[in-house]
């Protein structure tokens, strides 16, 4: 029971919340099994769309699939499989070109679009979508940072706040961090004592120290909007550069080290 | 810009021309040929040695990743192959790259009715293309294929470190055979750019380009008595994609989001192009033609499946049966279901490797 649960949950959350896409591709599917005749088309758009969706669908595919080859975050992929858009296309193509009259072939055209587009969601709509910076497609402050901690050929080892955690390890090779993206996925279920501290409320300036220094981090980045109790120069760390609203320290026991 | 960056820009775009459209190009053209296309040819040429370049890179880059684990070394054979082997298509098919290429001499839009559905398409298609281009979207898990490729480029071997940290590891079995992003590296290193402008522009605005190709030659399959019929259902599937963010795992999300993730490659290429493979293949079997080339590419995509995610190595043998086995009810031909087993010899391969090392 809880696999047929969870197929249903899967195949409704694929297609999404609006759940305009399922019944409008389940309506092109049955409109296509009655009027489609020409063996190429019902091939492909009818009996392999309906395979997939039996295949998925399947309790008993879904219950091995899941222990086997697949998990439960992953099994959804299956449908990847299914011609969803193909199936719409051509029925939206079929409807509107079997009809004689040019105003009724507008008509139904302007109608096609006005469900594809007030139904679905716009892509470029997503608030991810940013106008790009650079040549990285990734946040200029990141490039900045990096550049600027950056010691040729040689590892870098720093801290970072968790916004960045992502994309200085996709702009620089030599930049070694302590945790990494696995600490913003909470279901991954990991935790590291130095993000607990840089992602408090307040930031501890001992704490903060005396554990960077222990992961062997050279540099420390900090947000500038992030409240601090007390100051990382009294502890050794030097103010080495800012950059937009973030603040690096350069570990200076360092120098001292290699002197 | 400064001079050099311009000069640098320019070599990284004529690169990308060479080693994405140029080579692709070359090596399509003797399976294409073989296909026995009348028209359409250079999207089939392109399409065919796409599928062709990326087999010869993943196989010689599990034989690299397991016997001589070093990058460098690595980029000089494939490029040499990759090169030599372009050459030698071009001079043995110069015929028939003559003739495709003067298939665009032929194409004429003038008093065509196709006219104005195309510039809608290609409307559509373009704002696809302008927003992966100066645009970006950061997702999550960029942060472990780009990494990846990056490491490989710095620290010469492939697949030993931990990408969301940087830390050497043991070897990683469990992507290890994803060779998508040694491929970014190889890019990145043949274009001499960061891999992080080949994987978020470069790449994504080729793969946009090419799942339009691949759905257009869908079309002229399922279109075969009606070709005017082709950019209206190119152009529904475009204005699909673009309202097609209804949750985060639709193909449309990851095509336009995640474009050169491999689980978009997956989905929107390799997926469609056996679907197009498959429809080759009825048509064949209903006219009892030769289908010894479709069966090639259906390996060839078997072995990209198994390049872009090692997902694709239960994805794509999951499609390639459930196909075949319709196919061999339709037409009574049982011996198509035998095929199964010459396509997925790269998979089975790559299987057992995995289960012994792991």
């Amino acid at each position: 029971m809880d696999t047929i649960w969870l197929v249903i949950q899967l195949y409704n959350d694929y297609f999404g919340r609006q759940g305009y896409l399922v019944w409008l591709f389940a309506a092109c599917l049955v409109y296509l099994w009655i009027t489609e005749r020409e063996k190429t088309r019902r091939f492909y758009l009818v009996f392999f769309s309906t395979a997939i969706v039996v295949l998925f669908l399947c309790p008993l595919v879904a219950y091995i699939a899941v222990r086997t080859i697949f998990d439960q975050e992953t099994y959804y992929r299956i449908l990847w499989l299914l011609p969803t858009y193909p199936v719409i296309a051509y029925t939206i193509t079929k409807v509107i070109t079997e009809r004689k009259r040019m105003g009724i072939k507008v008509l139904l055209a302007c109608a096609s679009v006005a469900i594809i587009a007030g139904s679905g969601v716009y892509v470029y709509g997503n608030t991810w979508f940013v106008k790009s910076e650079n040549i990285y497609h990734l946040p200029q402050v990141t490039v900045d940072i990096c550049d600027k901690i950056n010691e040729e050929g040689e590892w870098v080892y720093a801290v970072v706040p968790k916004e960045l955690i992502e994309s200085v390890r996709q702009y620089s090779e030599n930049l070694r961090l302590p945790y990494g993206r696995e600490m913003l996925i909470e279901r991954w279920g990991f935790s590291h004592s130095l993000y607990d501290i840089m992602e408090a409320d307040v930031i501890v300036a001992e704490e903060l120290a005396s554990e960077a220094r222990l992961y062997n981090c050279h540099y420390i980045v900090l947000a500038e909007y992030k409240e601090m109790d007390g100051r990382l120069e009294d502890y050794d760390y030097e103010l080495f550069a800012r950059v937009e609203h973030y603040t690096i320290y350069l570990d200076g026991t360092l120098e001292e080290a290699e002197q | 810009m400064g001079s050099v960056a311009l000069i640098l820009t320019i070599i990284t775009i004529i690169m990308s021309m060479i080693w994405l459209v140029l080579v692709p190009f070359a090596l399509g053209l003797p399976v294409a040929k073989r296909l026995k296309e009348k028209q359409h040819q250079t999207s089939l040429v392109l399409l065919c040695g796409m599928f062709v370049s990326i087999g010869i890179f993943q196989v010689c880059f599990v034989i690299f990743l397991l016997f001589y684990n070093q990058f460098t070394p690595f980029v000089w054979v494939i490029g040499t192959i990759l090169l030599a082997s372009s050459c030698a298509c071009i001079f043995v098919e110069r015929k028939y790259a003559t003739e495709v290429i003067g298939e665009w001499k032929q194409i004429s839009f003038r008093k065509s009715k196709v006219l104005i559905p195309w510039m809608i398409v290609f409307g559509l298609i373009g704002i696809q293309i302008y927003y992966t281009a100066f645009y970006q979207f950061q997702d999550g898990d960029d942060a472990y294929y780009l990494p990846v490729s990056l490491a490989t480029q710095w620290l010469e071997r492939m697949y030993y470190y931990l990408p969301y940290t940087g830390y050497t590891t043991e070897f990683d079995i469990r992507h290890a055979f994803s060779g998508a992003p040694i491929y970014v590296g190889f890019l990145a290193r043949v274009c001499m750019t960061h891999s992080a402008t080949i994987y978020h522009i470069i790449l994504p605005i080729l793969l946009v380009i090419v799942m339009y190709l691949i759905y257009t030659k869908i079309a002229r399959e399922l279109y075969e008595d009606k070709p005017e019929n082709v950019p209206i259902f190119v152009g529904v599937i475009a204005l699909l994609y673009l309202f097609g963010n209804t949750s985060i795992y639709t193909q449309a999300t990851f095509a336009l989001t995640r474009t050169a993730q491999g689980k978009a490659v997956i989905s929107n290429i390799v997926i469609p192009f056996i679907a197009y493979i498959l429809l080759r293949l009825h048509k064949k079997l209903r006219a009892d033609i030769p289908y010894g080339v479709e069966m090639w590419l259906l390996t060839l995509a078997t072995l990209m499946g198994g390049f872009a995610t090692m997902l694709g190595l239960a994805l794509i043998p999951m499609m390639t049966a459930i196909g075949l086995f319709l196919l061999a009810i339709m037409n009574r031909k049982w011996k198509l279901i035998l095929w199964q087993i010459p396509i997925l010899l790269p998979t089975y391969v790559l299987g057992v490797i995995y289960l012994l090392l792991a």
